[in-house]
This record gives C-alpha cells, sequence and structure tokens, in this order.
C-alpha cells in the first residue's frame, strides 16, 4: 500500500496503481487498533493514579495521625486514625490492601462525616460535570469566534484587538474575576443572584434520579427550579468561562491562521470558494487541536474549578475536595486525587475515539 | 479569453524592509494559447500568478500593474468580484492534489463547494455533470472515486481529480501551477498529456508555470523566462529554444543535460531582493556583462516580430548561440 | 532630531521589555524601600472598611488594615516567591529536557510519566501536597515547581529534539564529544532563548498560583500581606459593594502579570528576529 496520510506516492509502479485500489478488505482495522490500544492503557493509567493517591499519605512529615487530631488528641483516639490509615503496618502491606480497597471501588469513609467516599464523590461530581460543560459551551463559542476572527485577519486590527483582550483577560485570576463578576452583576446592576449555591431557599431539591441537577429539574417538569438553577448557574459559569476563553481563543488564532496560509486554503480560494466556505474549511482543519484542548480543559477543570465552586458554594467536587485538603481528610483526599486523575484519562479517552472517528483519513485506514 | 498583463509589481513589507518579488512583469496570453512562464524557484513566476488572481492575503502587500482579462483589470478588481472570475472562468490547478484537497471532506462536496460557489444548480446535476468530468480525465470508477477521500487516490488520480475540479466550469483561461512536480515521473507526462489535449480540444487558453524548460519545449506555444520577479525573454517556443537572446536564457538552456555535450552550470546565485532593484539583475552572473547592465535597468524590447529580450546588448550579435560552432 | 529619532527606535522596538522591566522592578524597590503611610501590619481598629480617600488612598479592609501600604509591602513576599519557583522549576524541567532529548527508553518512560502525572488538575494537587506537608512557605515553591517544570520539559525536549537534527550536534556526535558535552555545550546554548522567554510566563503563571494558594489560606502566615490573602479578605464585601478590598491587590497581580507577558512577548520577537 502507498500511505496514505503523507499523501505522496512512492513506489515506481504508479501507473499500475492507477486504477483505483480494489476496496480494502479489513477497512476500519486501524480504528480497532487504535481503540484497544488506548484501552489498554486504562489499567496502566489507573496504577499510576492509585500510586500517586496513595503515596499523598507518606509525605505528611512526622505522625499523619497528630498532624490530622492536633496535639490536644488522646491517645486512644491517635491509635484509632492511625489504624484507620493503616499506619501499623508496612508501606507494601498497606500498598496491597489499597489498591484492592480501590479496584473494589472502597475508598473508605470522610474522618469527618463517616460517609463512605465512594457515596460522597458520586453526590458532588455530577455538580462540576455540570458547571464545566456550561462553562466550556460558552467559553468555546466565545473564543473560537473571536479566534477565529483574530486568525482570519492576522495582524490587522481585529486580530490586534482580540490579542489585547486575551492579555488582559489572562492576567485576572480566576477567583478576582468570580469576585468583580459578584460585585457588578449582583451588587451594582441586580442581574445575578447571590453567590450562595446552586437552588433559591424557596426552591425544592428536585428527586435525584440522575444526580445531575438540571437534569433532574426537566426530569421532575419543575421550570421554575430550572429557571432559577440556570440563573444561579450564570455568575460560576461566567467566571470560569472567562478563565477559559483565552485559550480558546489562543489555539483558534494560531490554528486558523496558519490554515490560511496553507495550499489548501489557497487553493480553496483558487477555485473561487467564498470566504464563509474558506473560513468554514480553515475551522476544519483547526478541528482537531480545538477538540483536544477542549478536552484537556475538561479533565482539569473538573477538580481544577474548586475555588470558583468555593467562591459560589456550588456544592461540587472541587469544593468538596478543598474542603478534605484543608481538613486533612486523608480518605477524601485520596478519593479525589484517585476520581479526578481517572476522569481526566476518560476524556482523554474519549477525545482520542473522537478525533479519529472524525478524520477519514484514520476511520478509513 | 486573453489575459494580457502589465508592469505588475509587487513587495512585501516585512519587519525587516521590503523585499520586491515581482519587479514590473509583462506578458500575453491570446486566445487558445498555451503559455509557459519558466524560472529557478524564487523567481516570482508563482507570486506574479498569486498577484494577478488576488490570492496574496498577506498584510503589507504592496500590488501594482494592469492584468486585463476579457476587458476587466483584475487587479483594479473588488475581491468579492475576483472570486466570481477565480473557479469559473479561470480555471487553477495546483501543484500537488494532496496539499490542495480537502482531506476530510468527499470529493463530492469538494464538487458541489466549487460549483455551488459560482451557480446555482442542484446536487443530483453536479453529480452527473462531475461523473461526466470525471470520466473525461480518465478516470474509470468515477462513482467511486465521487464518493471517497482525496487520500484514497495516487498522485496521479489525486491529480486528475484537480483537473477535474478546474475544468468543471468551463473556464477559458487554465492556469497550472507546476502541475507535476509532485507526481512521479512515470505519471507527469500522462497527466501534462491530458491537461494540453484537455485544453487544445475546448480551445481554451492556458499559463502552465513551471522550473522544467522540458514541459515548456512539449506543450507550450509561447515561453516567458523570468527572473528575479522580471522578465527577461518572451517569444515562441521554437524560436526561444533554438536560438535564445537572453544571455540568462541561454545559460538556462544550456544547464539542460543533451545527449553528447557537456552539462554547463550557471555560476554565483540569486542576488537578494530586499532593495529597489536597479540596473540588470542578472548582471553579476552574465559573462557578457558591460558598464550600463549596472546603472540602467533594461526594457523589455521587441527585438524581432514577437519576440522580446531585456538585455542591453546586441543579441543578434553579442549574445552566443546556444550550440558553439 | 535625527540622531535622537535613531536611539529612540531600538527602545520603541524594545518598549515591552523596557516598560514591563521597569514596572517590576519599580514594585519591588517600593516594597523594600519605600516609606508606607501605614503599618501594613498593624490595623488600626478605629478605622475599618473605609472607601480609598486622601488619607487611606486604597481605602482600609474590615480589620482596619491599609489596603495601600499592604498591596506595596506584598510586592516583596509574593514576587520573589513566585521568581524563586519559576526558577527552581527551569533549572529542573531544563535538566531532564535536556536529559528526554538523549535516545533511550528511559526517555520514553519520562514522557509517558510526565502524561500521567499531567493529567491530575495540577493546581489541585499541589494545593493537597502543601497542606499535607505542613503548610509551609518553601513547599509552595515546591507546588510551583510541580506545576510549571513539565512545561520546561516539553519546551526544552520540542527544541531540543528540533536542533538535535541540525547538523553540528550530529558532527560533534560524531567527532566522539561525550554525551553530557553534546547536551550542556552545543544543546544549552542554542535553546537559552526559549527558556528566558518560558521562565518570564512561568514566572507569570506561579505568581498566579502563590496567589491562588494565599487566596485559600495556604503558605501564607496571617498578618503578613500577600495579594492573594487580601482579595480572600475582601471576598465577603464585593456582595456588600466595598470593592476597594479585593481590587487593588487583584490589579496588583494583573499588572505585574501583564508586565511579564509584555517582557515575554518582547523577548519572543526580539529572538525570532536575530534567528532569522
Amino acid at each position: 500500500m502507498t500511505s496514505p496520510a503523507t499523501g505522496r506516492d512512492t513506489g515506481p509502479a504508479d501507473a499500475a496503481r492507477e486504477a483505483l485500489a480494489p476496496p480494502a478488505p479489513h477497512r476500519g482495522r486501524a480504528f480497532r487498533g487504535m481503540v484497544a490500544k488506548r484501552l489498554a492503557f486504562i489499567p496502566l493509567a489507573l496504577f499510576a493514579v492509585i500510586t500517586i493517591s496513595f503515596l499523598l499519605v507518606s509525605i505528611m512529615p512526622g505522625d499523619p495521625a497528630l498532624a490530622i487530631l492536633g496535639s490536644t488528641a488522646s491517645e486512644r483516639e491517635v491509635a484509632k486514625v492511625r489504624g484507620e490509615l493503616g499506619l501499623d503496618r508496612s508501606l507494601s502491606e498497606r500498598y496491597i490492601t489499597y489498591v484492592g480497597d480501590v479496584l473494589q471501588g472502597d475508598f473508605g469513609r470522610s474522618f469527618f462525616t463517616g460517609q463512605p467516599i465512594r457515596d460522597e464523590i458520586v453526590k458532588y461530581l455530577p455538580a462540576s460535570i455540570e458547571l464545566v460543560v456550561m462553562a466550556l459551551a460558552v467559553a468555546s463559542l466565545v473564543g473560537i469566534t473571536i479566534g477565529t476572527a483574530a486568525g482570519y485577519f492576522r495582524g490587522r486590527a481585529p486580530d490586534r484587538t482580540v490579542r489585547v483582550a486575551i492579555a488582559g483577560l489572562e492576567a485576572i485570576p480566576g477567583f478576582l474575576a468570580g469576585l468583580l463578576l459578584i460585585f457588578f452583576l449582583f451588587f451594582l446592576w441586580r442581574l445575578a443572584p447571590p453567590p450562595t449555591g446552586r437552588l433559591g431557599i424557596i426552591d425544592v431539591y428536585p428527586p435525584p434520579v440522575t444526580r445531575f441537577l438540571l437534569v433532574d429539574l426537566i426530569l421532575a417538569g419543575d421550570w421554575n427550579g430550572l429557571r432559577s438553577a440556570l440563573h444561579r448557574s450564570m455568575l460560576p459559569v461566567l467566571t470560569l468561562a472567562l478563565g477559559a476563553i483565552p485559550l480558546f481563543a489562543k489555539i483558534t488564532r494560531t490554528t486558523v491562521g496558519n490554515a490560511m496560509g496553507s495550499k489548501q486554503i489557497q487553493y480553496a480560494r483558487a477555485c473561487g470558494l467564498s470566504e464563509w466556505r474558506v473560513v468554514q474549511y480553515a475551522l476544519l482543519q483547526a478541528r482537531t487541536p480545538i477538540l483536544t484542548y477542549t478536552a484537556m480543559l475538561f479533565g482539569a477543570m473538573v477538580g481544577g474549578s474548586a475555588i470558583i465552586e468555593t467562591i459560589f458554594s456550588w456544592q461540587g467536587l472541587g469544593q468538596w475536595g478543598l474542603k478534605a485538603i484543608v481538613a486533612l481528610d486523608i480518605p477524601a483526599i485520596q478519593g479525589f486525587v484517585i476520581v479526578t486523575g481517572l476522569f481526566t484519562m476518560l476524556v482523554y479517552l474519549v477525545l482520542d475515539l473522537v478525533v479519529a472517528a472524525l478524520d477519514p483519513r484514520i476511520r478509513h485506514g | 479569453m486573453s489575459l494580457h498583463v502589465r508592469d505588475v509589481e509587487t513587495r512585501f513589507r516585512t519587519a525587516s524592509g521590503e523585499i520586491h518579488a515581482v519587479n514590473g512583469v509583462s506578458f500575453d496570453v491570446g486566445d487558445g494559447e498555451l503559455v509557459g512562464i519558466v524560472g529557478e524557484s524564487g523567481s516570482g513566476k508563482s507570486v506574479t500568478i498569486n498577484t494577478i488572481l488576488g490570492l496574496i492575503r498577506a498584510p503589507n502587500t504592496i500590488s501594482r500593474g494592469v492584468a486585463t482579462f476579457g476587458g476587466r483589470d483584475l487587479i483594479a478588481m473588488r475581491s468579492g468580484a475576483l472570486r466570481k472570475i477565480r473557479g469559473a472562468e479561470i480555471g487553477f490547478i495546483a501543484q500537488n492534489p494532496f496539499g490542495a484537497l480537502n482531506p476530510v471532506l468527499r470529493l463530492s462536496r469538494q464538487f458541489e463547494n466549487v460549483v455551488r460557489a459560482h451557480r446555482r444548480i442542484d446536487r443530483k446535476t453536479i453529480r452527473r455533470q462531475a461523473l461526466d468530468m470525471l470520466g473525461h480525465v480518465g478516470i474509470h470508477q468515477p462513482e467511486r472515486v465521487l464518493d471517497g477521500y482525496a487520500h484514497e487516490l495516487s498522485g496521479g488520480m489525486a491529480q486528475r481529480v484537480v483537473i477535474a475540479l478546474a475544468l468543471m466550469l468551463d473556464p477559458t483561461l487554465v492556469v497550472a501551477d507546476e502541475p507535476t512536480t509532485a507526481l512521479d515521473v512515470t505519471v507527469q507526462k500522462q497527466i501534462l498529456d491530458l491537461i494540453a489535449a484537455l485544453v487544445r480540444e475546448r480551445q481554451r487558453s492556458m499559463l502552465i508555470i513551471t522550473h522544467d524548460l522540458g514541459v515548456v519545449a512539449n506543450y507550450c506555444d509561447r515561453v516567458v523566462v523570468m527572473y528575479c520577479g522580471r522578465v527577461m525573454e518572451d517569444g515562441p517556443v521554437r524560436e526561444v529554444f533554438r536560438r535564445p537572446y537572453h544571455p540568462y536564457a541561454l545559460a538556462l538552456l544550456r544547464s539542460v543535460p543533451r545527449a553528447g555535450q557537456s552539462l554547463e552550470t550557471l555560476g554565483g546565485r540569486l542576488p537578494k531582493l530586499n532593495a529597489e532593484p536597479v540596473g540588470c539583475l542578472f548582471r553579476d552572473r552574465c559573462p557578457q556583462s558591460k558598464d550600463i547592465c549596472a546603472s540602467v535597468t533594461p526594457p523589455l524590447r521587441e527585438v524581432s516580430p514577437g519576440r522580446k529580450v531585456a538585455c542591453h546588448l546586441d543579441v543578434e550579435t553579442e549574445v552566443p548561440p546556444l550550440v558553439a560552432g | 532630531m535625527a540622531s535622537l529619532i535613531a536611539t529612540a527606535r531600538p527602545i520603541g522596538r524594545h518598549f515591552g521589555l523596557v516598560a514591563g522591566a521597569l514596572v517590576l522592578v519599580a514594585l519591588l524597590l517600593a516594597s523594600w524601600f519605600l516609606p508606607l503611610p501605614y503599618d501594613p501590619i498593624r490595623p488600626d481598629a478605629a478605622a475599618t472598611l473605609q472607601p480609598p480617600s486622601a488619607r487611606h488612598w486604597f481605602g482600609t479592609d474590615s480589620v482596619g488594615f491599609d489596603v495601600f501600604s499592604r498591596t506595596i509591602a506584598a510586592a516583596g513576599r509574593d514576587l520573589p516567591i513566585a521568581f524563586g519557583g519559576a526558577l527552581a522549576a527551569a533549572l529542573i524541567g531544563v535538566f531532564l529536557g535536556l536529559l528526554s532529548t538523549t535516545k533511550g527508553r528511559g526517555s520514553a518512560f519520562l514522557m509517558r510519566s510526565l502524561d500521567a502525572f499531567q493529567a491530575f488538575p495540577l493546581l489541585v494537587l499541589a494545593i493537597a501536597i502543601v497542606t499535607l506537608t505542613g503548610n509551609r512557605l518553601e513547599m509552595v515553591i515546591f507546588a510551583i515547581i510541580i506545576i510549571e517544570a513539565p512545561r520546561f520539559l516539553r519546551l526544552v525536549r520540542a527544541e531540543g529534539l528540533a536542533i538535535r537534527e541540525a547538523r553540528f550536534i550530529e558532527a560533534a556526535e560524531v567527532i566522539g564529544a561525550k554525551p553530557l558535552r553534546v547536551l550542556l555545550v552545543h544543546l544549552l546554548p542554542n535553546v537559552s532563548g526559549v527558556i528566558a522567554v518560558q521562565l518570564s510566563i512561568a514566572t507569570a503563571n506561579a505568581l498566579m498560583v502563590v496567589a491562588a494558594l494565599s487566596f485559600l489560606g495556604i503558605g501564607v502566615s496571617p498578618p503578613d500581606p500577600s495579594w492573594g490573602a487580601m482579595i480572600q479578605a475582601g471576598a465577603r464585601q464585593m456582595t456588600g459593594g466595598q470593592w476597594w478590598v479585593s481590587l487593588f491587590p487583584g490589579l496588583a497581580i494583573f499588572v505585574v502579570v501583564v508586565s511579564l507577558n509584555m517582557v515575554a512577548d518582547a523577548l519572543d520577537v526580539i529572538l525570532e528576529r536575530s534567528v532569522r
């Protein structure tokens, strides 16, 4: 076979190959191979994530149990926590038990609430996903639009404007942006509700079917509740989106800008395609990098939006994890690290599959 | 339709100064004529064509001159109007089909996009016309090609698709930018034969940009020799190839390997184009150069009917013939 | 007149570099030597939540701290930590990056581990590490290293691999230069430009990390001023309209980050020009 990906014929028998090659007998074999390779990576990644979360306890200086309980704790309490942490056993013994427990879905119980960590994760993760999905939707829409404009008009006024805007947005820490939005949109203009959680005091929480609040509200047919929840999502979503907009805008500006100078676009223009169509072609070229960025952001923001969640009392995984960290709730911290790490891996897996499925060169390899 | 290019200039303003890529190029492509533009890489051939077709987007570009096509000046034309001419009245054949065709769109979609950019035709008709055209360019299973992607084709096949796309709207002028350099030698001749046959059969005009003198000799009526963004010589292929007048054209022809002759190479290198060019740009490499060559830019003058040369020498007597003796 | 323009031109070309560096140096000098109107660590309980005025230029916070004095004083703490962290990250990242350009299984393994490592929300992991190790200031620098060193590593690796293809490295290897010598003598100088650019970007990022940590009360000991902690101190006041408590330290972060990015951009332009 020729190498279709490089688009060049190499063999001397090209003339003979002038007739179209017969249909490949194993259409999609490359695609399936790639999927298999990616799936094989998962156990390895899982192992790495579990190991890192396990090692977190060992980096604590001195006696972790004493650090957690404070110096006023009684000896019995200390002994109990030491037992729960397994500090009375050897490192390797502890590690094997830990990996076994985690693989069975047992993350232990929180030191402070006494709840199984798994239940807490199931409770808090959906809220974070909802927040991040909404923020990414807003950020990608705005970021890709202005990035395309900048890339298309590279070196001209729209490009310069966008670049100044990006540089400005990038220099504002997320938590500060959140506070400024609270000041303007809540305090000054009364456009947004106060930053006190996902529903108002008078709103009723819907029965937890999917545990995604917005979905559950729709399922319950509670339209007033949905409106209230969306209204209360405005500030945190906007805050998180403001942080992601520069990233979308930058990657789009670069890829679209480069695409505009490519042979493909030059040819499209030589064929007389309209500028709208040309921009569409350029965005098709920019598709893969933009998708990659979206996935990276998605992975990093679930958990990474901890501070924003805390400011707005969003009750998501990040806020829960941050609380656990500050309180030295070791099992919760470990569960948090595993879930966020694993979540990112899954997002990357999905990304690879989507990119492959979208590209006919891989799909039909 | 004929194309008349007069005094086209293109400059790029960069951080390190202006680059004078094209410095007053003039040539004509008559009705039904096949014209070849030859020159080394960097001689401004492609920039000239891109300037005429309005394909240069870089900011800080200055384009001047006139390019009349069917009575309209393409360079002065608004970009929207020029876009409607590209693809419809002027067909374009790209150098590397895999770089040009869209890798993620089915070819049928690409045919639709090109046709629909100019005419309101329904999909079925476009499909029928595309199949027809693919047959014309020698593709045996047009259905399967049309429903597939560019990467499934061999280089020669892909270039045939590009040719079909260029001819879809029956343009009166076809521009081909190095149409075969990306292809295997064995396929090159087939493709060139095909292009030339299709253009002649329809009595269309054609402009081929190439660095390959063989292509010009075999397929073109007239040749335009470019060097450093200027036309050095312009005339009928047979005459120029038998007796080049410009020392550069002579050097170029002598560098083509011929049986029984030793190969000559051209010494020196291309001058830098970042200052306003004065005098003959070939003077540093020219064995016959004189004092005047450094101070006065030689105009492109007609030395005999249909033959133009930009040289201060008395070309008949001072430039040696191609074959010594 | 003409000579004036001639001297002004290079400064104009390097405007970002000069302006950015001036702002940073001025801020640092101010924090060390400027006589502050009020003691940054002694609050005035009689003057809480005063809006900006002639007496308190940036107003006061809910405890009675003078926001201006603290904003200036905090530069003396936050900037050195951010720069120190970025520098440490650069040293480690560049060293590992150079090693990773050598052929062999080790470098493949290194890159794989890096992929897995960077899959975490690193800021949160950093917060966890700083907290678990007892909330000490030097651990903040360690957190910065965790976040920024991988970027240096990747950058140096990418540049290094590109340069490795170049003839002169090949030549050096052929004539028998020792691997370490090739890395240090031939590769390092050629990537030093991009490292300089990345160092100013990393310092900006590091400042954001320092701010985020101290916003959460991590790595700061309370009365000491730090921009992040000051923003936290004003967080509750935002819903009440006392914007100045958070805004001015936030503005300080903004100005510093913009300055650092201006320096990075200017260096990038200068570098690109000298290469071409």
